[in-house]
């Protein structure tokens, strides 16, 4: 069965069974700490790719100061 | 009120486990092994940072494809003994969660190859995800007996990719490495075949052995073999490893070649198959070898300037 495809009336609470939640919480921790690396790869490689270039043109702003 | 009995089979139990299992973990062990050499092997000098990070790009976009083949094949995978523990099959995944988790990956994997590496590579890693994902397993694999060797070519980017990320071209000597991947696919998958046929039969997947019959796939493997046995040292030959490694690569690939002329002399006339077996086995070990010894070579030629024996002539 696809997920979404049962039908529950509006208004009724749906209770997770303890492995639902287990399972449920380690997703989460999983995309969250996938958002996490992604957004420490952008940060490196900005870093990485852009970071000689600035120094070098501070270290010329200083030269003609 | 819970209406859980009702609902269960929706609530997903799937694990991050279970998603990386999608994602084909061994074949993309075999791709981040084949793009990094094609990577070292490549002129000119890669960050080791922006290295890392496109090698995982690369990762990613394999296992994005590895999902999405999963997601569509999800029906025949269910009736093959070897596929039939997959997570869509047995249920751990829904094939919608499967379907959004490989375009969210697919996506993912682009973009931060083209911002972050190059946009050469990240095109060549999006043409190789719909390669996989689209020409072979949904157009290919159920249509022709030439699936896997035209479908093969999905699994022979890498190495190029790797190169394009190095260099941001494609080139000849990642065409090189292409080639040997892409001709060593098809006596690698039909040996396999060959004694899963029944499978491919009851799945109706047009593998060559079921479809056009034993005799002509072992033709066709020996003739891919010959191919295969010199152009495993054309690295050497277009000046991009060194002799050791060439020769190293040669004899492989003549041991690849007779283990093919066994299977191709013995026509299926031992039941077990061992030739088959011994073959599928050897195919695996020969890959893996060929590319280990280039990357001996690539570090080699990084660390010293020059290649194990540069070449044939002893001074």
């Amino acid at each position: 069965m696809e997920a979404g495809e049962g039908k529950v009336e509006p208004g009724v609470r749906i209770e997770l069974t303890d492995a639902q939640q287990k399972a449920r919480r380690t997703r989460n921790i999983a995309i969250g700490g996938c958002l996490l690396a992604l957004v420490l790869v952008f940060y490196v490689a900005t870093v990485v790719k852009f970071g000689p270039g600035l120094m070098r043109a501070q270290q010329q702003q200083g030269q003609l100061n | 009120m819970s209406v859980n009995d009702q609902i269960d089979p929706q609530i997903s139990l799937a694990t991050p486990g279970d998603y990386f299992v999608l994602m084909k973990p061994r074949v993309m062990r075999l791709v981040v092994f084949t793009a990094l050499v094609g990577m070292l092997l490549a002129p000119g000098a890669i960050d080791p940072v922006l290295g890392f990070i496109a090698i995982a790009c690369i990762a990613l976009g394999a296992g994005a494809s590895g999902a999405l083949n999963m997601w569509y094949d999800a029906d025949i995978d269910a009736i093959m003994s070897r596929t039939v523990n997959r997570p869509i099959p047995s249920g751990a995944i829904v094939p919608g969660q499967a379907l959004n988790f490989g375009m969210v990956m697919s996506v993912i994997s682009v973009m931060t190859l083209g911002l972050l590496v190059n946009w050469t590579a990240g095109a060549l890693l999006a043409f190789t995800i719909f390669f996989y994902a689209v020409v072979y397993t949904m157009w290919l694999k159920r249509s022709t007996p030439q699936n896997i060797v035209i479908g093969g070519a999905a699994g022979a980017f890498p190495p190029m990719l790797g190169w394009a990320c190095a260099t941001g071209t494609l080139t000849l000597e990642g065409l090189a490495l292409f080639a040997i991947i892409f001709i060593w696919t098809p006596p690698h998958f039909w040996a396999l075949a060959l004694w899963k046929m029944r499978d491919y039969d009851d799945a109706h997947v047009p593998m060559m052995p079921n479809a056009v019959g034993e005799k002509s796939t072992r033709n066709q493997m020996l003739a891919y073999s010959v191919l295969l046995a010199p152009l495993s040292s054309v690295p050497y030959f277009m000046g991009f490893s060194g002799a050791l490694v060439g020769a190293l690569s040669g004899v492989l690939g003549t041991v690849f070649l007779w283990l093919t002329y066994k299977v191709w002399q013995n026509q299926g006339r031992d039941e077990k198959l061992t030739a088959e077996k011994r073959l599928f086995a050897y195919s695996i070990f020969y890959l893996f070898a060929v590319f280990a010894l280039l990357l001996i070579d690539a570090v080699t030629f990084r660390v010293s300037g020059t290649y194990l024996l540069a070449n044939l002539v002893v001074m």
